[in-house]
């Protein structure tokens, strides 16, 4: 087991496309660090060049205390998990998992004992003797996990392993990861593009975008204090409401409504005293817009129309417009570009349009009106604050 | 509702198909024929059915021709030469679709030009060149010669295959510590399975078929394979047709052997693509 260091690790290619620009990341021993954000954001080619498959262009990239820029796959004593699985298809679910353990000219007695171990590990002993093309999804991800852990490498890298598997095996295998990861405590670097997986796997998530590393740190300190626009926006699902405001006199206007800001709010973040009569991108988290039956009678109101709600117990999504304007950045339309080309579409509607919808997260219990006007208690102590040109956070 | 598919119309289109169908065994059937009569016979009324059958033709070309011993060179010359061209065809062609650069595409573009150049045209260098050697009328000169002509083909079928192939399964082995060669030979090698098939079969039935090469290269030798050993009966005056289609068909049989006994995996072999 390494800890693995990226400093000024860079990755240039021959047409001059830069797919990671100056990352600079350190990993400890044993940690499970997930690198999340949306294609083409460089999180891959970090992986790739970790194990050795993409040539480094610049920067220094370690194992340990090794510099392995120029060390080929075979000497950094690495196992990486691809997203296809890439078995080979032409051995057994056995030969497979002991190839690893082959390559290193390990004794036949030995591997068959590692092997077994493995296989039993991962509940596989009665599928050695199978072709992966006759094992289901989740089994062919278990032979892949096992070709990994069974020679016991430096470094586990895992390049979206789950994509390929249906929702709820997919929850299942993550629990399985991460239960597997634990006790080999092996460090563990894991791609995805999947921020929900990014949330509940990581000890540290990394998000990056474009190349360029945006914000490292526990999954809680993303949700919660994220450093710019793309993270608020990329992490949480449903993600943050983002609307276009202004600061006046110590209330946030959104369109013709204002919402006070305590004074406590105030002078913690003072990073908004430049923003006075300024606009500013407002952010508030679904479960900051409180059912106002319930509500602490202090919190300001911000009236909407609620549009369609979404019972998904033990929540209920309650999606209304608020009549404001739309935050439309570059870094928006990227995110949603990778959902899909209708979601940049009804972005940019929104814009013309003027209003945001937002969605708040009840209890299912909470009664709402299905439709109309509704007005929700927003926990002002808990909105975020960006700058609208730079995107970074406002505190 | 009755479903009776099988209708006029279909026993006619099937008839008819087996009519010419049919048609193709009717060269099998002369050859036959012929190799069954006496020498007489075969002259007099080479078209009709065999007043007796005389097996004898069978052992006199086997022995006069010496068809045991041709049948051993065959078996050689057609073995080397398709065994060189899939383990060199093979690692050329991994080398040529996996590195990239132009010193690739060049090495490429010359390997299709020798398909297309006809090796007919250099014969009489290559000759000149190959006595020099000591390479004519022997077994080493002659895998050597068919192993160049192929080359190009295989290369060209071998690097179609390659550059098809997911490289993740390279990755994953270099990755899991396996050296390049290693990494070839359990991963790569075995996935290339279908088009090494389509290599064996369509190299193999042209050199153990070949008359041209065997006759220029090895004839007057004890290297002699079959198509030049069936010629030993053909004279400038008189030919002995039983004599010669008894050896064509002794020539035929291991083929044919192959074929049956190798159905199903041939069949496999050029259906099958990459199964995860």
């Amino acid at each position: 087991m390494a800890s693995v260091t990226f400093s000024d690790v860079q990755k240039t290619y021959p047409d001059g496309t830069r797919a990671v620009i100056d990352l600079n990341l350190e990993i400890d021993d044993g940690e499970f660090v997930v690198f999340v954000g949306p294609s083409g954001c460089g999180k891959t080619t970090s992986l790739r060049m970790v194990a050795g498959l993409e040539d480094i262009t610049g920067g220094e990239l370690r194992i340990g205390d090794d510099v392995v820029n120029d060390l080929a796959p075979q000497q950094r004593d690495i196992a990486m998990v691809f997203q296809n699985y890439a078995l080979y298809p032409h051995m057994s679910v056995f030969d497979n998992i002991a190839y690893p353990l082959e390559s290193q000219g390990m004794k036949k007695p030995d591997i068959k004992d590692r092997v077994s171990r493995t296989a039993e590990m991962l509940g596989l002993t009665e599928h050695l003797k199978r072709r992966p093309r006759n094992l289901s999804g989740g089994q062919r991800q278990r032979v892949a996990m096992g070709r990994a852990i069974v020679r016991q490498p430096q470094v586990f890298l895992m390049d979206e392993p789950l994509s390929n598997l249906d929702a709820k095996l997919r929850v299942q295998m993550r629990a399985e990861i991460t239960r597997l990861q634990e006790q080999l405590g092996v460090t563990t670097i894991f791609v995805t593009h999947d921020q929900v997986e990014a949330m509940t796997m990581g000890d540290r998530i990394v998000v990056m975008r474009k190349g360029v590393l945006q914000q490292q740190g526990p999954p809680e300190l993303l949700y919660d204090r994220p450093a710019n626009l793309f993270v608020a926006e990329f992490i949480g699902s449903p993600a943050m409401n983002l609307f276009r405001g202004r600061l006046d006199d110590g209330a946030i206007v959104l369109g013709d409504q204002r919402l006070p800001l305590p004074q406590r709010v105030l002078d913690e973040r003072s990073g908004l005293a430049a923003y006075r009569g300024r606009e500013l991108a407002v952010g508030i988290r679904p479960e900051h817009l409180v059912a106002s039956a319930t509500a602490n009678g202090d919190l300001p109101r911000l009236a909407a129309d609620v549009r369609f709600t979404e019972l998904l117990p033990p929540e209920r999504l309650v999606y209304a417009t608020v009549q404001a304007p739309p935050v439309v950045t570059d870094d928006l339309l990227e995110i949603a570009k990778d959902v899909d080309a209708a979601a940049v579409e009804r972005l940019e509607e929104l814009e013309e349009e003027q209003f945001v919808l937002a969605c708040a997260r009840f209890d299912s219990s909470e009664v709402t009106p299905d439709r109309g006007t509704y007005e929700f208690a927003v926990r002002v102590d808990r909105v975020h604050f960006f700058d609208l040109s730079t995107g970074a956070a406002v505190r | 509702m009755g479903l009776s598919r099988y209708t006029r119309r279909t026993f006619f289109r099937e008839l008819t198909l087996l009519v010419i169908a049919a048609i193709w065994w009717v060269p099998f059937y002369f050859l036959v024929i012929v190799s069954l009569k006496p020498d007489l016979e075969a002259l007099q009324s080479p078209l009709s059915f065999p007043q007796e059958v005389d097996l004898g033709n069978f052992s006199t070309a086997w022995h006069d021709a010496a068809l045991g011993r041709s049948l051993v060179n065959s078996l050689v010359i057609t073995g080397g030469s398709v065994l060189a061209l899939i383990a060199i065809g093979s690692i050329c062609a991994y080398t040529i679709a996996r590195r990239p650069g132009r010193m690739s595409t060049a090495l490429y573009l010359l390997f299709v030009l020798g398909i297309i150049l006809p090796f007919q045209l250099g014969l009489v260098p290559t000759y000149a060149v190959m006595r020099h050697l000591g390479l004519v009328g022997s077994y080493l000169g002659i895998i050597l010669l068919y192993t160049g002509i192929w080359m190009p083909f295989s290369v060209f079928l071998y690097t179609g295959f390659v550059r098809a192939l997911p490289k993740e399964y390279e990755e994953a082995s270099v990755v899991d510590g396996a050296s390049t060669m290693r990494t070839f030979r359990r991963v790569v090698f075995p996935l290339l399975r279908p088009v090494t098939g389509t290599v064996a079969i369509f190299t193999g039935l042209i050199i153990w078929n070949d008359f041209f090469l065997s006759l220029i290269f090895l004839n007057g030798t004890d290297k002699t394979p079959l198509p030049v050993a069936v010629y030993t009966f053909v004279g400038a005056f008189a030919s002995r047709w039983n004599l010669i289609f008894a050896a064509v068909i002794v020539s035929l049989a291991p083929v044919l052997i192959f074929f049956l006994v190798a159905q199903r995996q041939l069949i496999r072999g050029f259906t099958g693509g990459i199964k995860t």
